[in-house]
């Protein structure tokens, strides 16, 4: 089944076209990278992808059901989760706090205002478990604001997973972590189900084609090129996307 | 353990407190817990949403303007007439919730505050209904014949407020742990991760809205029976503004802060009016030193420099 299927998508920002003609297929249980060097409009294609952008022309189909329309959190409740590039989680809460209100937000019971939180031990449980499973037990009650950049990118992940989403979008999930911290992330995500899909955007290209089993190369808007690593990582016009083409000088 | 035993003492001092005080206190302390159900709702909007609103007393006032023009002119049957506050007031939060929840921040403050002010021209220009600047007044207090008490005897009026203080606050805090209240503070925490995380944004804080307007109508209630009166003042900006400042003295964010800052105001505003008339210096001047020296209130204070405990919120 198509997970996910983009069809001529475009977007523009007043005169500049960010995306154009982005027409792009998913299967079921995929890990595929979007690289490209700054600019080339890898966010945006996420954005209009989880709605929060609305594509100029173009459409896009969740699970087979077009969803171009659809607003942000009515995607989300389809199954859609992503991991922001710039770290957006509850600052002021805690760790714990944090990774409840993503446990609770597909356990219906987000409407009830007449019993306590804490009295929903489910949704307590599954945080905790979640916590504990990616090593946060002794800061759960830290400040999220207070937590190392690391530390808040790998929550950042923790949220985006607590949803048992069926397609999640990573967007740049290792920048600025550590080394070690990396590698944790990368464990993580390939230990993942091959029930999610997984598109993520990435700058280390270590991290990208290890992970994927497909690449696809945005530049200036549009796809370049996609196929497995290996090819990837052979094909001259990527080359040419991230080092530019020779110009022939004459002096 | 500690928190609850401070709160059954504070319930009791309340239950036992008129037994010692004159009729003149006992009457400003139910006033005081009438602004404190007021200033409560208020942070429910201000504190725990983070939208600073200037134009709370636009449910309140609406829900003593129902009451009065109700009770005067149709029908005074107590608990038709209570109802019919309520359901103003929420009616008027929805209305306004429609408009003003579309704006963050200064916007929102100043939208609140116009909408606010444009009950306040009603209220004063629609004379056949709200009698203008003169107000409504001579409201009388309900009669309860399941009560063996009148409720004009100041201590019984202050129990009937003490008896609606507590539901209100029990109301508020079971709301503020909520599920719901959890979704609230994320939503005020970052509200496009909450969307991300397909939460309805909007309606939560629409829904949360609604609520406050509600509760401030239960205050708007009180308040008319209390003066037996009613005037254009009571939707003004003034009366919002006294609001945002017993929860800015008390402390946002929290439901005793507010609270505290009503009790705090209210005794002061009576104790200065006393031998000046210029009171609202004092007031102001209270107001600045509280922001440059302890933006977390009163609250803040204690929890800084008596429990030693740092404040989240």
């Amino acid at each position: 089944m198509k997970i996910l299927a983009l069809d001529n998508v475009c977007k523009s920002f007043g005169g500049l076209q960010a995306l154009c003609d982005i027409s792009l297929e998913m299967k079921t249980g995929e890990r595929r990278a979007i690289i490209g060097p700054n600019g080339a409009g890898k966010t945006t294609l996420f954005h209009t992808i989880t709605g929060i952008y609305a594509p100029t022309s173009g459409a896009i189909y969740l699970f087979e059901e077009n969803i171009t329309r659809l607003p942000i959190h009515r995607r989300a409740n389809l199954g859609i989760s992503q991991t922001f590039q710039l770290i957006n989680l509850f600052r002021g809460l805690t760790v714990i706090e944090n990774t409840i209100l993503a446990v609770q937000s597909f356990n219906a019971v987000n409407y009830t205002l007449y019993r306590p939180l804490s009295s929903y031990k489910p949704v307590i449980h599954d945080a905790e478990q979640l916590v504990a499973g990616w090593g946060f037990w002794e800061k759960r009650k830290a400040i999220v604001s207070s937590l190392s950049y690391g530390d808040q990118r790998l929550l950042d992940i923790i949220l985006a997973l607590a949803r048992k989403p069926r397609l999640l979008l990573l967007d740049e999930p290792t920048s600025g972590l550590a080394l070690a911290e990396i590698h944790t992330v990368v464990s993580k995500i390939n230990d993942l189900s091959r029930e999610i899909t997984v598109l993520l955007i990435e700058h280390n290209m270590d991290v990208a084609l290890n992970l994927a089993d497909t690449v696809t190369v945005l530049h200036m808007g549009q796809i370049v090129t996609e196929g497995p690593p290996a090819m990837i990582r052979q094909d001259s016009r990527v080359k040419e996307v991230y080092l530019g083409t020779r110009r022939e000088t004459k002096c | 353990m500690r928190k609850w035993a401070a709160v059954i003492a504070i319930f009791l001092g309340l239950v036992f407190l008129p037994q010692f005080i004159s009729t003149y206190y006992v009457n400003l302390l139910a006033l005081a817990l009438i602004y404190a159900i007021f200033a409560m709702s208020l942070d429910l909007v201000f504190g725990y949403m983070d939208m600073p609103t200037l134009g709370h007393a636009a449910f309140s006032g609406v829900a003593a303007y129902a009451i009065g023009i109700f009770s005067k002119d149709v029908l005074a049957v107590f608990w038709l007439n209570f109802l019919l506050g309520i359901g103003m007031a929420c009616v008027v939060a929805a209305l306004f919730g429609l408009l003003a929840l579309r704006t963050r921040e200064a916007y929102f403050f100043m939208i609140t505050l116009a909408m606010a002010q444009m009950l306040w021209g009603i209220a004063i220009k629609w004379r056949s209904l709200t009698r203008g600047e003169d107000g409504i007044s001579s409201i009388p207090r309900p009669y309860l014949s399941f009560l063996p008490w009148s409720l004009g005897d100041a201590s019984i009026y202050f129990y009937f407020v003490l008896f609606f203080f507590i539901i209100a606050s029990i109301i508020m805090y079971i709301m503020v742990r909520s599920p719901f209240g959890h979704v609230i503070s994320g939503i005020r925490e970052c509200e496009q991760r909450m969307r991300a995380l397909g939460f309805n944004t909007k309606l939560y804080n629409y829904i949360w809205f609604i609520i406050a307007g509600c509760l401030a109508g239960v205050a708007g209630n009180l308040l008319v029976y209390y003066n037996g009166f009613v005037s254009p003042a009571d939707v003004g900006i003034t009366t919002s503004a006294e609001g945002f400042l017993m929860v800015l003295l008390g402390g946002p964010g929290t439901l005793i802060g507010p609270a505290i800052g009503a009790v705090v105001i209210v005794l002061l505003k009576n104790i200065i009016s006393g031998w000046t008339t210029r009171w609202l210096l004092f007031i102001g001047l209270i107001y600045v030193l509280v922001v440059i020296f302890t933006p977390n209130g009163i609250l803040g204070l204690v929890n800084k420099f008596i429990l030693k405990k740092r404040v989240t919120t």
